[in-house]
């Protein structure tokens, strides 16, 4: 699972450009479902027969799409505005390398040397709406023939692994779940299972209300990335969860109150089988659990994350062991919802 | 006729935050099965009361889940860490007493490093909050409560003077009393139209239950129940021309919804045929099911009938009762009206 | 009417978010000589519908808003005046400005917002904003009149009507979105009789200004697969920053890339607007559009949208400004879209 997940990060897709992700998930999975389709919004959809039939309709969710940019105009220099896909912090940004337009052509982000500023500038962060990305071009005329307004723009960043059993890349939230669902999809299942790769997620949760309508299903699983903040500085009540202490298992966020009924008989197998898990600790954020649980008339929902370092920047940080104990309770909770 | 009071008690004591009503479902349910011919709850927990009738389909719903918190971490001490589920302002709750769903109480309070002074006081967060209940250890804190339970404020519901009420959760169990006196009124009268009775769910955090129930019975009309700010008190953030004990509201708007004028009207004929006191409502700031409903779909005519409450999401919100009972009223003769649009 | 008598006539009607049924009606006249039927809705929607006569034919659903931004009555004074809050508007334009009180029955009711007095500003007050809980509405008459006139939630909107500008430039209240609906009714008079191959569902829809409920309600009820939200966008003005989304005055039809106006769509609209030699400019929409192609695009089953924008200066104040020139090329664009689509993007 970790080369596959190696292959999907390094896929770009942005909110309204997952084409390359989708086409990628499309080719692993096809010869191991049952059905398989878009919709108008870019959303794949596939569903896979299990031994068993299923009283309560399971979808299980990712979503394809991560944090990036468009580009919002060409100085007369040809150096590119950027306009954020997804909520970024401006800050992550100095010093980046980004790929840029169809031809993912290289471009850096920087700010003039610390030489040349004062003290009391350095005090203030730079605004996305200050910062430029520079493809070496030395006009708007030259710049156009490789990237236009309204094209992405996206983080550079190399799959690395590091330290005790860590990974650094982009996109880990989410194509990790992606990735989970993949593998499952190509083992066998047993029950009947639909499965949701949503688009749009990271500029409101888009994608997964056309998913929701559409299956419209009795209980949704959305495996997700979830911000990790056990950094020194910060109190543990507001860590929100820990790397090192397995998957996270929501109790509420900002969209969605997640159902006990479902949540705890299987918490319970999980302690049986002595699966690591930790509840997020924090009620902020989202997920596509949001516009699904409320798609036509409803649905329970669960959600299962992934402890994440740095979410929303070129540098996502993941534990691996948390990834496997993580797609553990995953794979438990489609089986045991066969019984709910 | 029932007690506003009695019931009031009732469902308080019932009552939960939003995702957790199961408990004051039931209560709800056994109270308004005689009046309806089929009682039934849906993938969101929403009680649904049809009485059939001729006519339109008209939705009427009031909301059961309250604002609250859920336990999220539990100290080396045996302090708990909370987060809020709906709209809390965290400055408001110092020192509110509350109680856990498995009755365990307690008190909230605050760091001793936060400020309170009145510039920061919008600054303070419910990470800044803990519920102290008493216990000496973080086993024992444990051995009484779990991650993920919630609690309610543990105050009291009385009446006081000139026939003022004075409870927590006016908003919106005293709009599920007076929707459950319509209710009554209107047991054995022949249906004009095809009623829905919901005591929906999860409206403080998004109107969720509102939104999947309204999308289920697909109704032509929606007039909500909930509760609006008013006017007549001192340091009025907001100028509001609505008053305790003035009578219900006809609500022409809110910040989520602009009623439309088809439910207005349809209101305000009853009112004034049925010569039951009402006011004008513009809600500037808060949101209400009636957003909900009017979204559904095709489009829904969509109004709502308000009770005038003071302190909304304090521990102690004041109403007066002849609202209520005239919130019912009003309710109750718009809906034996024929739908002409 | 000329279409240039047609355009007046809808921008100067009245209908504020959530009581578009005065201007519903008046959309509703100037679209039915160009569709095979029209009708309004319960909710104030004015619907049109141009069938291409072909079985299985995809429907394109095209929506520009009738609504505009207006203002609601809050309270009575005792000597008379008018209390009000705002839906959209800047209240930096009110003090000293025209507004109409509109009734539910009779006479649209004239009324200015007060300023204060010159003598009575402190040294100062003339650089502060002044909040919009502290107006007052002077509608010129004693509170016994005024009662018998107006209540509480009554709907308060601009008075002044169109007006002309040099060359063919033009400045009045509601150019959003009406100006928009009017580049529809070029496109289908450009249109005449030729041949195309989808099903036409023409929109003027409520409530935009308000979250976009109205076209929402159409694209659940009519099921369109394609959808084009023709929105106003911001040109530029002398006092805009470069980081502003701003496009230029009398530099053709905006047509938007991103989530919201997808990138196949929108890539459609360029090559036709290339082959067809009409002016266009491009823009991101990195999130939500503000346009009713967000509330569009996630009805039922997904709809594929796309955001066309009309340039217009000084965006919900009651003078906007126009050049006509941007107006025949969003309907050229719109009628070549519709003779050139097959249906498959």
């Amino acid at each position: 699972m970790k080369e596959l997940l190696k292959k999907l990060v390094m896929l770009d897709g942005i909110a309204g450009y997952e084409d390359d992700v989708r086409e990628f998930i499309e080719n692993e999975i096809k010869d191991h479902v049952d059905e398989m389709f878009t919709d108008p919004m870019g959303n794949l959809y596939a569903f896979k027969k299990g031994a068993k039939r299923r009283e309560k309709k399971l979808l299980v969710s990712a979503h394809m799409d991560e944090v990036g940019f468009l580009v919002h105009s060409i100085t007369e220099d040809g150096m590119l505005k950027l306009s954020q896909v997804g909520g970024v912090d401006p800050r992550v940004l100095v010093g980046r390398r980004m790929k840029c337009g169809p031809q993912k052509v290289n471009g850096i982000i920087s700010i003039k040397a610390i030489h040349l500023t004062t003290p009391e500038e350095r005090k203030v962060a730079p605004t996305l709406g200050s910062l430029y990305v520079d493809i070496g071009s030395s006009s708007k005329k030259q710049t156009e023939q490789y990237v236009r307004v309204g094209d992405p723009v996206y983080f550079d960043s190399d799959f690395i692994e590091f330290g005790d059993n860590r990974i650094k890349a982009k996109a880990i939230d989410d194509r990790l779940g992606c990735a989970m669902m993949i593998e499952i999809i190509k083992g066998e299942l047993e029950y009947d299972t639909w499965f949701g790769f949503s688009v749009q997620e990271e500029i409101g949760i888009r994608g997964a209300r056309v998913l929701g309508n559409r299956v419209n299903p009795d209980i949704s699983l959305v495996l997700e990335g979830s911000t990790a903040a056990d950094l020194p500085n910060v109190p543990v009540h507001s860590q929100a969860c820990a790397q090192g202490k397995g998957g996270v298992v929501s109790l509420i966020d900002g969209r969605t109150v997640y159902d006990r009924e479902i949540r705890e008989p299987i918490l319970k197998k999980a302690d049986a089988e002595g699966i690591k898990w930790q509840y997020k600790t924090t009620s902020t954020g989202a997920n596509d659990n949001g516009a699904i649980h409320i798609a036509k008339d409803g649905c329970m929902a669960f959600s299962l994350s992934a402890p994440l370092r740095y979410i929303h920047s070129a540098a996502n940080v993941l534990y691996w062991p948390d990834a496997e104990e993580m797609f553990k309770l995953a794979k438990l909770f489609i089986k045991e919802s066969g019984a709910l | 006729m029932l007690n506003v009071l009695e019931l009031q008690k009732k469902l308080v004591a019932a009552a939960l935050p939003s995702g957790f009503e199961h408990k004051v479902a039931e209560v709800i349910s056994e109270i308004v099965k005689p009046y309806v011919d089929e009682v039934y709850t849906d993938a969101l927990g929403n009680v649904i009361a049809h009485k059939k009738g001729p006519g339109k389909k008209i939705m009427m719903p009031a909301h059961m889940d309250t604002i609250g918190f859920m336990a999220t971490y539990i100290d080396d001490k045996g302090f708990i860490r909370v987060t809020n589920i709906g709209g809390i302002s965290a400055s408001n709750m110092v020192a509110t007493p509350v109680r856990f769903e498995n009755g365990v109480k307690g008190i909230i309070q605050i760091e001793g490093k936060a400020d309170l002074t009145s510039a920061a006081r919008n600054a303070v967060a419910m990470t800044n909050m803990f519920i102290d209940i008493g216990a000496k250890s973080k086993e024992e804190a444990e051995s009484l409560v779990e991650i993920g339970m919630v609690a309610v404020f543990d105050t009291e519901t009385k009446v006081i003077f000139n026939d003022h009420l004075v409870s927590p959760y006016c908003d919106d169990l005293i709009c599920c009393v007076s929707l459950i006196l319509a209710m009554e009124q209107l047991k054995d009268v022949e249906p004009v139209n095809d009623l829905y009775y919901v005591f929906s769910t999860q409206e403080e955090v998004g109107l969720r239950g509102a939104i999947t129930s309204a999308y289920h019975i697909d109704p032509d009309l929606g007039i909500a129940l909930d509760v609006c700010s008013v006017g007549d008190i001192p340091a009025v953030s907001v100028p509001m021309v609505v008053g305790l004990g003035k009578g219900p509201t006809i609500k022409i708007k809110d910040a989520s919804v602009i009623c439309n004028p088809q439910a207005v009207e349809f209101l305000r004929k009853a009112a004034k045929a049925n010569n039951i006191p009402y006011q004008n409502e513009i809600l500037l700031a808060g949101g209400t099911d009636t957003a909900a409903m009017q979204k559904t779909r095709g489009g829904v005519i969509a109004g709502c009938i308000s009770v005038p409450t003071r302190y909304i999401h304090s521990p102690q919100e004041m109403v007066a009762i002849s609202d209520v009972e005239n919130a019912a009223k009003l309710l109750a003769a718009a809906v034996c009206q024929k739908i002409e649009f | 009417m000329t279409f240039k008598e047609k355009l007046q006539k809808l921008v100067n009607a009245y209908g504020v978010s959530g009581d578009e049924f005065r201007v519903a009606e008046i959309a509703a006249e100037i679209l039915k000589p160009y569709v095979d039927k029209v009708e309004i809705d319960k909710l104030g929607n004015v619907v049109g519908y141009k069938s291409c006569g072909k079985p299985g034919a995809k429907k394109l659903m095209l929506d520009a808003h009738l609504d505009q931004i207006g203002f609601l009555v809050t309270d009575i004074t005792k000597e008379g005046f008018l209390r009000f809050m705002a839906m959209g508007v800047d209240p930096r334009m009110l003090l000293g400005s025209e507004l109409n009180v509109i009734p539910k029955n009779g006479e649209p009711i004239y009324g200015i917002v007060c300023s204060t007095p010159p003598h009575l500003q402190k040294p100062g007050d003339s650089a502060k904003s002044v909040p919009i809980d502290q107006m007052l509405l002077d509608v010129g008459m004693p509170y016994e009149q005024v009662i018998e006139k107006i209540e509480v939630g009554d709907y308060i909107a601009f008075a002044n009507d169109a007006l002309d500008l040099l060359g063919d430039c033009m400045s009045g209240k509601s150019m959003d979105d009406r100006a928009c609906f009017m580049t529809i009714i070029h496109a289908l008079e450009l249109l005449g009789d030729s041949e195309f191959d989808c099903d036409l569902i023409i929109v003027g829809s409520t409530k935009e200004e308000v979250g976009g409920h109205g076209a929402m309600a159409r694209a659940y009820i009519d099921k369109p697969d394609y959808a084009i939200a023709i929105d106003v966008g911001h040109a530029k003005t002398a006092d805009s920053t470069p980081m502003d989304r701003t496009q230029e005055f009398g530099g053709g039809p905006i047509i938007g890339f991103g989530a919201n106006s997808i990138p196949k769509f929108a890539r459609k609209a360029v090559e036709i607007a290339r082959a067809k030699e009409i002016p266009y400019q491009v823009e991101a929409i990195p999130a939500a559009s503000g346009t009713n192609a967000w509330s569009m695009q996630i009805v039922e089953d997904g709809i594929s949208t796309l955001v066309v924008s009309l340039p217009l200066r000084y965006m919900h104040s009651p003078v906007e400004m126009l050049t006509l020139s941007d107006v025949y090329n969003v309907g050229k664009l719109l009628c070549e879209f519709i003779k050139s689509f097959d249906g498959q993007l």
